[in-house]
């Protein structure tokens, strides 16, 4: 589903490989500043390696055009450090953006504890909440690949709901690449992949 | 909100200069209408044969006879000297032609003079060339200043549409997956929308100050025509800027 070959990304990255494979909860684990944020840009092609290849769903870094992001995000869900959302619009909205199911937006909203601010414009939210508004447009959109960037750093008290939101998604079969930097995350799921930066 | 303001301020004066070349385009074109060329065929010669070759000449549309002044036909007549009615004028015609640049009115006295008879082609060559030259000062001045106001309001039509908050969703249409194709028809339709509506606005504007300032509804403003065509240019800018602005996505 991903592979890094070889990347290089000064001063980052040097000769950087992995690979997830299809239906796999891979969590990518470092400090601050190891290259977590970097890797989720350069799997969503929003950065091209300087050396190497990043190839994600079968496109490549190297031959990457707007066309085939648009491919890959079509089936895939992303979780960024800075959220990307309708902020004029409301919660509810900016679900029905990426689900035409009116129930499954109201699902996820309740998920995550924002059924009750569905009207609210999104420019109003906290941060945490607009983390949370990210979590539930992801679950919503039913992604066969989600990538998340530290999901939990702004949701401490919510860290285990969210775990457990992840791993629903896994089970219905969505490759899941996370970075964190929390070893308690780390050390309860330890059935999960995991690679130290 | 500071991009519609120059951006009206721009097709405001785009459009006064456009009114002021109307304007002026109207006057050169009455005095352009008093051109008329006088072609002098000597009273030996075969009036009618001359008449004919002049009328045969390409580029002229029209001859007519100008009879022997007043003045002369009185002096004639009063005079009692045998040398007076014995001098013999000569004809006198007046030719119109079809175009009145300076060039071919040139290039057509050049060639009524090489007709048999024709002794003579005069045309007022000097107020000519002076018109002429004013008109070209007049179009080079104002094509400038045009090209220059058009230019602002292209610009500030382009940052309008950099600021229009549907850009900056382009990244959410992107890390969905989500063709840009509504967003550019929503780009599209508001920058038509606000450049046809500050065109509209501008020509509003100006036809009010015509009226205030020359007191009459009867004054002559520029034709609808041209109104019509100012505000569809404008629109298609509009059309044009936001059809090629790049959303952006690479950011």
């Amino acid at each position: 589903m991903i592979e890094f070959v070889d990347v290089s990304f000064p001063p980052v990255f040097k000769d950087f490989s992995f690979r997830i494979e299809k239906g796999e909860f891979f969590i990518l684990v470092g400090k601050t500043g190891a290259g977590k944020t970097t890797t989720i840009r350069l799997a969503s092609f929003e950065i091209t390696p300087k050396r190497g290849e990043v190839i994600v769903m079968g496109m490549s870094s190297r031959r990457i055009s707007i066309q085939k992001r648009l491919f890959v995000f079509k089936k895939s869900g992303l979780f960024l450090d800075k959220p990307v959302l309708f902020e004029n619009y409301s919660l509810i909205r900016n679900l029905l953006f990426v689900t035409d199911g009116r129930d499954r937006a109201y699902d996820s909203l309740k998920i995550v504890g924002l059924l009750g601010k569905k009207d609210l414009t999104t420019s109003r939210l906290s941060r945490g909440e607009r983390d949370l508004l990210q979590l539930a447009i992801l679950y919503a959109k039913r992604p066969i690949l989600a990538m998340l960037d530290e999901p939990t750093v702004n949701l401490k008290d919510k860290k285990w709901e969210i775990m457990e939101m992840l791993a629903g998604l896994h089970g219905r079969g969505t490759t899941i690449l996370m970075t964190t930097k929390d070893e308690e995350v780390v050390n309860r799921f330890p059935n999960n992949r995991i690679f130290m930066l | 909100m500071k991009h519609i303001i120059t951006m009206f301020l721009s097709s405001l004066f785009l459009f006064l200069t456009l009114f002021y070349y109307w304007q002026r385009d109207i006057e050169f074109q009455k005095q352009l209408e008093k051109i008329e060329m006088r072609v002098f065929i000597d009273s030996g010669s075969d009036k009618e044969a001359a008449m004919a070759l002049i009328v045969n000449t390409e580029g002229v549309t029209g001859l007519k006879e100008i009879e022997e002044p007043d003045i002369i036909k009185n002096m004639r007549g009063r005079s009692r000297s045998e040398i007076l009615d014995k001098v013999e004028l000569p004809y006198v015609m007046g030719v119109y032609s079809s175009k009145r640049e300076e060039g071919f009115l040139k290039e057509l006295a050049a060639r009524l003079k090489g007709i048999e008879g024709v002794i003579g082609v005069l045309y007022g060559e000097k107020a000519v060339a002076e018109l002429w030259k004013e008109i070209r000062e007049v179009k080079i001045i104002l094509t400038t200043v045009g090209l220059i106001l058009l230019f602002f309001f292209g610009l500030s039509l382009y940052l309008f549409v950099n600021s229009l908050a549907v850009m900056k969703y382009s990244k959410v249409f992107l890390i969905h997956g989500k063709r840009f194709g509504l967003l550019r028809i929503g780009v599209i339709l508001r920058t038509m929308t606000v450049s046809i509506i500050v065109a509209s606005l501008s020509v509003e504007i100006s036809y009010l100050s015509h009226r205030y300032i020359t007191g009459s509804s009867q004054s002559s403003f520029i034709t609808n025509q041209w109104v019509y065509c100012f505000i569809i240019i404008m629109g298609l800018i509009g059309l044009f800027v936001a059809s090629f602005k790049k959303f952006p996505v690479s950011d």
